[in-house]
């Protein structure tokens, strides 16, 4: 079977630079809210 | 009435289960060769016993029943049930010839859950496994969460039944148009994060202190555990034993790219960044994820079990990713969840581990399309009610194109969205009937068995009542198989009794 070039290593490290920024949004999103929680919860 | 399969029909499926044993065999052979290394004779002959015995039978099925005629639907879904019910038996051997399980029960038991990628253990002494042995173990996390999608497409996508499957799912279509190169790309993205996320982790472990051969070992063990949402670990502590940040940062990465559906993958891998903004999937797991993290947060505080940012983010944030990503990795002793947890908190956990991941990834659960498309059908209803009596409000979403919602669609999800929560509430029942464990502790267990999670409050156990035990196995195979394949399987053992000739 051919390989795909679009989705060929340079694609992969593409992908997986979205997987990280989607995973640093979510973590930041929670550290938000974890401050948040804990200035208010004094 | 359904027609009474022959022989015909049970040399095909005999056939291609002998396959399935084969397989299995090729499994043991790594960490077998690893025993060898290490010269960890004890572990090496149960691996290598193991392996003869999944060879005999795969090769003995194979050569008394081959047979050149295709599967056809019924064929492919009667395999894949009784390949993920047996299967589990003969991954069992080796764990069972190792010393550390009480019993076949409990070695079928962790198979099971490997396999299945669901991280619940009743390994006995953990910390002193052998190296090869814990190999094992996190490798049937790999193979299992690697394997459902392949043998799903592999098998189904020839099928008719094709449809009924992918609706089920949210899905009309394949991610490439050949199965062949679906099944190629998903071992193309399982290869470049097995090794960008086993460098990482590599990285992270070796700023926790733990270098060299060590390293490597617990770096790839993880990555298996956490791209896979498997929720095995190396040691009895789980994560809680590295007390890193780094190793969680790594963790939680590769739980999210667990946790996406292949299909994403590939829409992300095509450059299509916009579709993690419009996915239907990705908006309706951001939304309950960042919910049920606030809800535990919040109830974390109020408890006054965690009162610091870091505190509330490195114990309320991880455990609950872990929780709805199916992974089931653990930053904390599993009895706190009730001791020191409050009510609210753990009941955030067991939201989170109900709903899971995308559909079409290893993760276990409702599935995110499931609830999005329900929420979706929600909100339709009452813009239906609302309109005027002659409007026809039509409602779309977003799944690597633009949808129209409609009904088959709705009820499908819906459909299965009950079977879990009916699948929920019935392993509880069976946990209370034993009069030791309160609901919130045998309804925490049930959901983590049956969505695959792994997560425990220490109902599972080695010393765990054999029903109890059998249920939860029994819980984390519907919730592989997503009960359809299981429901056929019925469905054809009555048929064979009772169908028409």
């Amino acid at each position: 079977v051919r390989v795909d070039r679009r989705v060929g290593w340079r694609a992969g490290l593409g992908g997986v630079g979205l997987v990280v920024a989607a995973s640093a949004l979510i973590t930041v999103a929670a550290l938000a809210a974890a401050a948040l929680v804990s200035v208010l919860g004094r | 009435m359904f027609l009474r399969p022959d022989g015909r029909d049970l040399r095909i499926i005999g056939y291609h289960l002998g396959r399935v044993a084969t397989g299995l065999a090729l499994l043991m052979t790594g960490p077998a060769l690893l025993a060898v290394v290490l010269r960890e004779w004890n572990a090496a002959t149960a691996l290598v016993a193991g392996a003869a015995v999944a060879v005999a039978v795969g090769q003995l099925t194979e050569w008394r029943l081959s047979t050149r005629e295709p599967l056809n639907w019924s064929h492919g879904t009667v395999v894949v049930a009784l390949a993920w019910l047996l299967g589990p038996l003969l991954a069992a051997v080796p764990l069972f010839l190792s010393g550390h399980v009480d019993g076949f029960l409990d070695a079928w038991f962790e198979a099971m859950s490997g396999l299945t990628t669901s991280g619940l253990s009743v390994v006995q002494d953990l910390d002193h496994l052998s190296y090869s042995m814990g190999l094992y173990r996190h490798l049937t996390h790999f193979a299992g969460g690697q394997g459902i999608v392949i043998v799903a497409l592999s098998l189904f996508a020839a099928g008719g039944g094709v449809g009924t499957l992918y609706v089920a799912e949210g899905r009309e279509e394949r991610i490439l148009p050949n199965v062949v190169r679906t099944a190629r790309f998903i071992f193309r993205v399982a290869g470049f994060y097995l090794v960008l996320g086993t460098l990482g982790l590599l990285a992270a472990t070796w700023t926790a202190g733990i270098g060299g051969w060590r390293g490597s070992w617990h770096a790839l063990n993880l990555f298996f555990a956490a791209f896979d949402t498997g929720g095995f670990s190396p040691t009895s502590q789980s994560i809680a034993y590295y007390h890193s940040p780094a190793v969680e940062g790594v963790i939680v990465v590769l739980m999210v790219a667990g946790t996406m559906s292949f299909g994403l993958h590939h829409q992300l891998w095509l450059g299509r960044r916009g579709e993690l903004a419009r996915n239907v999937e990705v908006r309706s797991l951001a939304v309950t994820v960042l919910l049920t993290t606030v809800v535990a947060m919040v109830a974390l505080a109020l408890a006054g079990t965690y009162t610091s940012t870091g505190g509330l983010f490195r114990k309320g944030f991880f455990t609950v990713l872990s929780a709805h990503s199916g992974t089931g990795f653990a930053v904390t002793d599993g009895s706190l969840f009730l001791s020191d947890w409050g009510s609210l908190a753990p009941a955030a956990v067991v939201i989170a581990m109900a709903l899971g991941g995308m559909a079409g990834s290893t993760a276990g659960g409702i599935k995110a399309i499931r609830v999005g498309l329900t929420a979706k059908s929600l909100v339709h209803e009452v813009r239906r009610v609302l309109l005027p009596e002659a409007a026809r409000p039509v409602t779309t979403y977003h799944s690597g194109r633009r949808r129209i919602l409609r009904t088959p669609a709705v009820r499908a999800a819906s459909t299965i969205l009950l079977l879990y929560v009916l699948t929920y509430l019935a392993g509880a029942l069976v946990g209370l009937a034993y009069g030791r464990w309160a609901v919130t502790e045998t309804l925490f267990e049930s959901v983590s068995a049956a969505a695959n999670v792994g997560l425990s409050v220490g109902i599972v156990d080695p010393a765990m009542p054999i029903a109890l035990q059998v249920t939860y196995i029994l819980q984390m195979w519907l919730g592989r198989l997503e009960f359809l394949a299981a429901f056929a399987l019925v469905g054809y053992v009555v048929s064979l009794v009772r169908g028409r000739t």
